[in-house]
C-alpha cells in the first residue's frame, strides 16, 4: 500500500480576475518508512501541496489519496489519523508544553493511560523534559518546533506531514530535528514527509520531490539529484544538482573583480554595541567595522541579535551603549544625514504592490529628495543595471519574487548611497535568484558600495569578504572565510566551522 | 459531536480566557468603567445652563424674578444691563441663553403687554428646546402668567416664536415608569445592551480570527476534532464571561445608580443570555469571514456596536428617525434588546413584549449560529 498517492493533482486560486496555478500535474507516490523531503523556494507550492494532502483546500483537478483515503471526501478520517505540523507550529502560546501535549492527545483520543507513556517518550527524544511547566510562548524558536513535532507525534500517526519544519532556527537545532525524525521513522516506522527550502537538507532525506514554479521537477534520490552536477564540477552540492535541473549547468563560481584593498577607508565602525530590551540584553558588545567596497555578512540563527545590530546599524533603533560611525558621522547624533548616505532593504521589500516598477522608483527617488532630471537619470540606471525594463509598467505586486528583490534594491541605491543594508534579502530564494543576486551585489561591491548583509545561509558566507557570527547577542567569531575556519581549530569546511563554534558556545 | 473533545476544548478555552488580560478588561472591567461613565458622566439632564440676564433697570420684580433663576439648580445666572453685553455673552459661548427684559418692567407687566426676549444658542436644536423649556417654566412660575406674553428666539439660524395663551388648560402630566425622569434609568439598559455586544461580538470575532491568523486552526483542523466542537466551546467560554458582565452591570445598575428591576428575577438573564447567544454567533461569523483580527473588529465594531448605540433606540429615537432608517432598525438585534430591557427594568413582566422580542432575537440567533456553522467548514478554503 502506498501512503500517498498523488495523480494529476492541479490547484489554482483565484485573485480578482486572475487565475494563479499554485500546483499544476503533480503526481508521486511516497511508500512506508521513509523520510520525503519536499524542496523547492518560495512560492513553488509546498503549503498548498502540504494542505491538499490533509484535506484542507480541494484540487482544482486530480486526486490525492493518503493512506487510502480520498483527500476530499474522506478528509475527515485522514485528519484523524496523520500528523501535521503546519508552518506556523500551531502551538498555543499562553499554554504549557505539558498543555499543549494533553491538548493533542485528547483531541486525538489518546487514553490518559497510553500519554502517561507516551509523553516521557516525546519529551525526552525531543530534550523537552525540563521544560513542561514552561509557557510554550516562552520557548525558543527551536524548541518550539520540536513541541510542534512532538504535539502531532503524539497518537502515533502512520504518516506525518511537516511543513518547512526547519525554517528560521539554528543549524544545531535543524541537524537536531531532522534526526530526531529518522529517529522516529527507524523507532515507529513512521512514514514522513517534509518540506523545506533549505538544499542541504535534501542529504537527509531518502528520497526528495523537487517543486518549482508549481511543477514537480524531480523525484529521485539526493544523491541522483547531486550527481546530476558531476559532469560540471567533481564534488557536486545538493545546490549545483539543483541548478542543473533547473538551467542544465552550473553557473561559474563567483569572484571579486575588484577585491577590497587593505588601505580602503573605514565606512561603518561599530564600537560595543549594546541593546536591551527590558532585562534581556540582545546586543552584547558587539564590535566591528566595514570597509570600503567590502561585503560583510552578519550570521546566525533567529533571535541571535543580527536584526537587532541591523536595526541599530540603519539608526532605526537607538542602542543602549556603544557606538555608531557611519561614513565619519555619529549616527546617534546625525542619523538624518547617515540617512542619506545609506541604502537599505528590508526583509520584506517594503515596495508598493499596486504602484507599477517605475512608480515605485519615482517614489523612493522622491522620498530621497532626488530632483526630477536627477531622478530620471538614476530611474534609466536602476532599470538598466537590474535588467526591469521589460516589467517597468507592471504593478510590484505582480513580479516574481526575484524581480521584487531587483526593484527594492534599485529602489534602494537610486541616492547613489555608499553603504547598503540588506536584510536577510535571500531567504527562501531559489539557486538561480540567489546566484543572480550576488553576482549582483559582488558588481556593487566592485563599485566600491560598501555592503552588510544578514543571511541564515551558511554557504553565503563564502560570497562575503568578511563575515561576523552572532550568538545570543555576542559577536563568537569574525573574520573571512579561512580564518572562521580556523578559528574553528581547522574544520573541513565553513559550515562545519560554524557548527562548531555555535556548539561550544551553546550553555 | 464528542463531549470528551468537547471538554479539552472548553478547559483549554477557559485556561486561555483567564490568561489573556485583555479578555478579563473587555468581559469584566469595560462593564465597570462604562457603568460608570455613562452613569455619572452621560445624562441628558441639564444642569447649570450660563444664563445671561439683562436688567436695564431694577426694580422690585426684576429682583424677584432674578432670585428665582439663581436659586434654581439648572441656571449660573450673570446679571448685565446692556443688550449689547447680553448679546456678545451668548455670541462668545460665555451663556447658552440670554433673557432680554424690557425696559419699564413694571409698568409693562401691570398693563398686561410686558413682552420678553428670550435668545437661546441652538447650535444643538434638542438642547436648545430643553433649556428654551425650562426658562420658560420659571418665568411662567414667576409671573402672573396670564399678563405675560413672550417671545423667544435662538442666535444660530434657529427662530421660534411662541406665544403662550394663558392657562385655559391646567395640564398635569406625570412620568410613567420613570416619575422623577432620571436618564440613568433608560441609559443603563442601553449600556448593558453595549457591554453585552462587547464582549459577544467584538471580543469572540477576536478569538477565532486570532486562531487563524496564528495558524492554530490550521494545525487543529487535522485532528478528529469537528469544527462546531470548537465554535461551541468558544461559545461556552464567552457566554460565562458575557454572563458576568451582565451579572456585575445589573449588581451596579441597583446598587449604585438605584434603577429599579421591576421585571421577575429570571426575565433579564433570560432574554440577555438569548440576545448573548446572538452576538457569539454573530462574532464567530464575522471572524470566520475575515480569518484576520484587525478587520474582524473593524467589521465587528461598524455592524454591531455602532448600530447598536445608533440605531438600537438606545440613544436616538427609532420613531423620529427618517423612514429608511427606521427600516433598516428592524434588523438591527439590539433594538429589540434595548425595548426589552427597558421593559423589563422599568415596567415590569410585560409577557407580550418579552416574548415578541425574545422570538424576534431567537431568530437572529438561529440565522447567525447556521451561518456560523455553514461558514466554518474544517478547511482552508475560500
Amino acid at each position: 500500500m502506498n501512503i500517498i498517492e498523488c495523480r494529476n493533482l492541479s490547484k489554482q486560486f483565484k485573485e480578482g480576475r486572475q487565475k494563479i496555478e499554485a500546483l499544476s500535474d503533480i503526481s508521486f507516490d511516497v511508500y512506508p518508512g521513509q523520510i520525503v523531503a519536499l524542496l523547492g523556494p518560495d512560492g513553488a507550492g509546498k503549503t498548498t501541496l502540504m494542505r491538499l494532502l490533509c484535506g484542507l483546500l480541494s484540487p482544482t483537478s486530480g486526486s490525492a489519496h493518503v493512506l487510502n483515503w480520498n483527500s476530499v471526501r474522506q478528509a475527515g478520517k485522514i485528519q484523524s489519523h496523520i500528523g501535521y505540523m503546519p508552518q506556523k507550529f500551531g502551538l498555543y502560546e499562553n499554554m504549557t508544553v505539558g498543555e499543549n501535549l494533553t491538548l493533542y492527545a485528547r483531541l486525538h483520543a489518546v487514553s490518559s493511560k497510553e500519554s502517561r507513556e507516551r509523553f516521557p517518550q516525546l519529551l525526552e527524544m525531543t530534550n523537552l523534559a525540563a521544560f513542561t511547566d514552561r509557557m510554550a510562548g516562552n520557548l525558543s524558536g527551536g524548541m518550539k518546533q520540536k513541541l510542534a513535532l512532538a504535539c502531532a507525534l503524539v497518537s502515533r500517526p502512520e504518516l506525518m506531514l511537516l511543513d518547512e519544519p526547519t525554517v528560521g532556527v539554528d543549524i544545531l537545532s535543524r541537524r537536531e530535528l531532522w534526526h530526531i525524525l529518522r529517529e522516529i521513522v527507524r523507532s515507529e516506522g513512521t512514514t514522513i514527509l517534509a518540506s523545506t527550502s533549505y538544499m542541504d537538507e535534501a542529504d537527509f532525506s531518502d528520497r526528495t520531490l523537487v517543486l518549482f514554479d508549481g511543477k514537480l521537477i524531480a523525484d529521485s534520490t539526493p544523491e541522483e539529484i547531486r550527481n546530476r552536477a558531476l559532469p560540471f564540477t567533481s564534488q557536486p552540492t545538493f545546490e549545483q544538482g539543483f541548478q542543473v535541473l533547473l538551467t542544465g549547468s552550473v553557473p561559474p563560481p563567483l569572484e571579486r573583480q575588484n577585491p577590497v584593498r587593505k588601505e580602503a577607508s573605514i565606512v561603518i565602525r561599530v564600537d560595543n554595541l549594546v541593546k536591551r530590551f527590558g532585562s534581556f540584553t540582545a546586543v552584547d558588545h558587539v564590535s566591528f567595522e566595514v570597509r570600503q567596497g567590502e561585503i560583510f555578512g552578519l550570521l546566525g540563527a533567529n533571535g541571535a541579535g543580527k536584526t537587532t545590530t541591523f536595526r541599530a546599524l540603519c539608526g532605526l533603533s537607538s542602542s543602549d551603549d556603544g557606538r555608531i560611525e557611519i561614513a565619519g558621522l555619529d549616527l546617534a547624533q546625525k542619523t538624518k544625514s547617515v540617512w542619506n548616505r545609506i541604502g537599505f532593504v528590508a526583509q520584506k521589500f517594503s515596495l508598493y504592490s499596486d504602484l507599477t516598477v517605475r512608480q515605485n522608483m519615482e517614489f523612493f527617488g522622491g522620498a530621497y529628495g532626488l530632483r526630477v532630471s536627477a531622478r530620471q537619470n538614476r530611474i534609466q540606471w536602476g532599470m538598466k543595471t537590474f535588467n526591469l525594463e521589460p516589467y517597468a509598467d507592471r504593478e510590484a505586486g505582480k513580479l516574481s519574487m526575484g524581480y521584487k528583490r531587483r526593484l527594492a534594491m534599485a529602489c534602494s541605491l537610486l541616492h547613489e548611497p555608499s553603504i547598503l543594508f540588506l536584510d536577510e534579502a535571500t531567504s527562501g530564494a531559489d539557486p538561480i535568484a540567489r546566484y543572480e543576486f550576488w553576482k549582483l551585489i559582488m558588481e556593487l561591491a566592485d563599485s566600491g558600495v560598501a555592503i552588510v548583509v544578514t543571511t541564515h545561509f551558511l554557504d553565503e558566507a563564502r560570497f562575503c569578504d568578511r563575515i561576523l557570527i552572532m550568538q545570543d547577542g555576542v559577536a563568537v567569531a569574525s573574520g573571512n572565510g579561512e580564518e572562521i575556519i580556523r578559528q574553528a581549530g581547522n574544520a573541513p569546511n565553513l559550515e562545519e566551522a560554524f557548527v562548531r563554534i555555535i556548539q561550544e558556545k551553546k550553555p | 459531536m464528542n463531549f470528551s473533545r468537547l471538554a479539552t476544548l472548553i478547559v483549554k478555552e477557559g485556561k486561555q480566557l483567564l490568561r489573556d488580560p485583555f479578555s478579563i478588561i473587555l468581559g469584566i472591567l469595560l462593564p465597570i468603567i462604562m457603568l460608570l461613565i455613562c452613569g455619572f458622566g452621560m445624562s441628558t439632564d441639564i444642569r447649570n445652563i450660563p444664563l445671561a440676564i439683562v436688567i436695564p433697570e431694577t426694580s422690585k420684580y426684576t429682583t424677584q424674578l432674578v432670585a428665582r433663576f439663581v436659586a434654581s439648580d439648572y441656571f449660573d445666572v450673570i446679571l448685565t444691563h446692556s443688550s449689547a453685553e447680553g448679546e456678545r455673552l451668548v455670541k462668545n459661548h460665555q451663556a447658552d441663553a440670554c433673557l432680554f427684559l424690557p425696559q419699564k418692567f413694571t409698568q409693562k407687566l401691570h398693563g398686561g403687554n410686558l413682552q420678553i426676549m428670550i435668545a437661546i444658542n441652538a447650535s444643538n436644536p434638542s438642547l436648545a428646546y430643553t433649556k428654551e423649556s425650562y426658562i420658560k417654566a420659571v418665568l411662567l412660575s414667576g409671573l402672573n402668567s396670564d399678563q405675560t406674553e413672550l417671545l423667544s428666539g435662538g442666535t444660530n439660524a434657529f427662530l421660534s416664536e411662541s406665544s403662550l395663551a394663558g392657562s385655559i388648560l391646567d395640564l398635569k402630566p406625570r412620568l410613567w415608569f420613570n416619575d422623577a425622569n432620571v436618564s440613568a434609568f433608560t441609559l443603563i439598559p442601553g449600556i448593558i445592551v453595549i457591554i453585552m455586544v462587547v464582549v459577544g461580538a467584538l471580543l469572540t470575532s477576536m478569538v477565532m480570527a486570532r486562531e487563524y491568523e496564528q495558524g492554530n486552526l490550521e494545525s487543529m483542523f487535522v485532528t478528529p476534532m469537528r469544527s462546531s466542537e470548537i465554535l461551541l466551546a468558544k461559545m461556552i467560554n464567552n457566554y460565562l464571561l458575557g454572563m458576568i458582565g451582565l451579572g456585575i452591570s445589573l449588581l451596579m445598575a441597583h446598587f449604585v445608580f438605584y434603577v429599579p428591576i421591576r421585571a421577575s428575577w429570571y426575565v433579564i438573564p433570560l432574554g440577555s443570555s438569548v440576545f448573548l447567544i446572538m452576538a457569539l454567533c454573530m462574532g464567530l461569523l464575522i471572524s470566520s469571514l475575515t480569518k484576520n483580527q484587525f478587520i474582524a473588529v473593524e467589521i465587528a465594531a461598524f455592524t454591531t456596536f455602532l448600530p447598536s448605540f445608533l440605531l438600537s433606540g438606545f440613544l436616538f429615537e427609532i420613531k423620529s428617525m427618517p423612514i429608511l432608517l427606521q427600516w433598516i432598525t428592524v434588523f438591527v438585534p439590539a433594538r429589540y434588546y434595548v425595548d426589552f430591557l427597558q421593559t423589563a427594568f422599568l415596567v415590569g413582566n410585560v409577557w407580550p413584549n418579552i416574548i415578541k422580542n425574545i422570538g424576534i432575537l431567537l431568530v437572529f440567533a438561529a440565522v447567525f449560529m447556521f451561518l456560523a456553522k455553514i461558514k466554518n467548514p474544517k478547511n482552508l478554503e475560500g
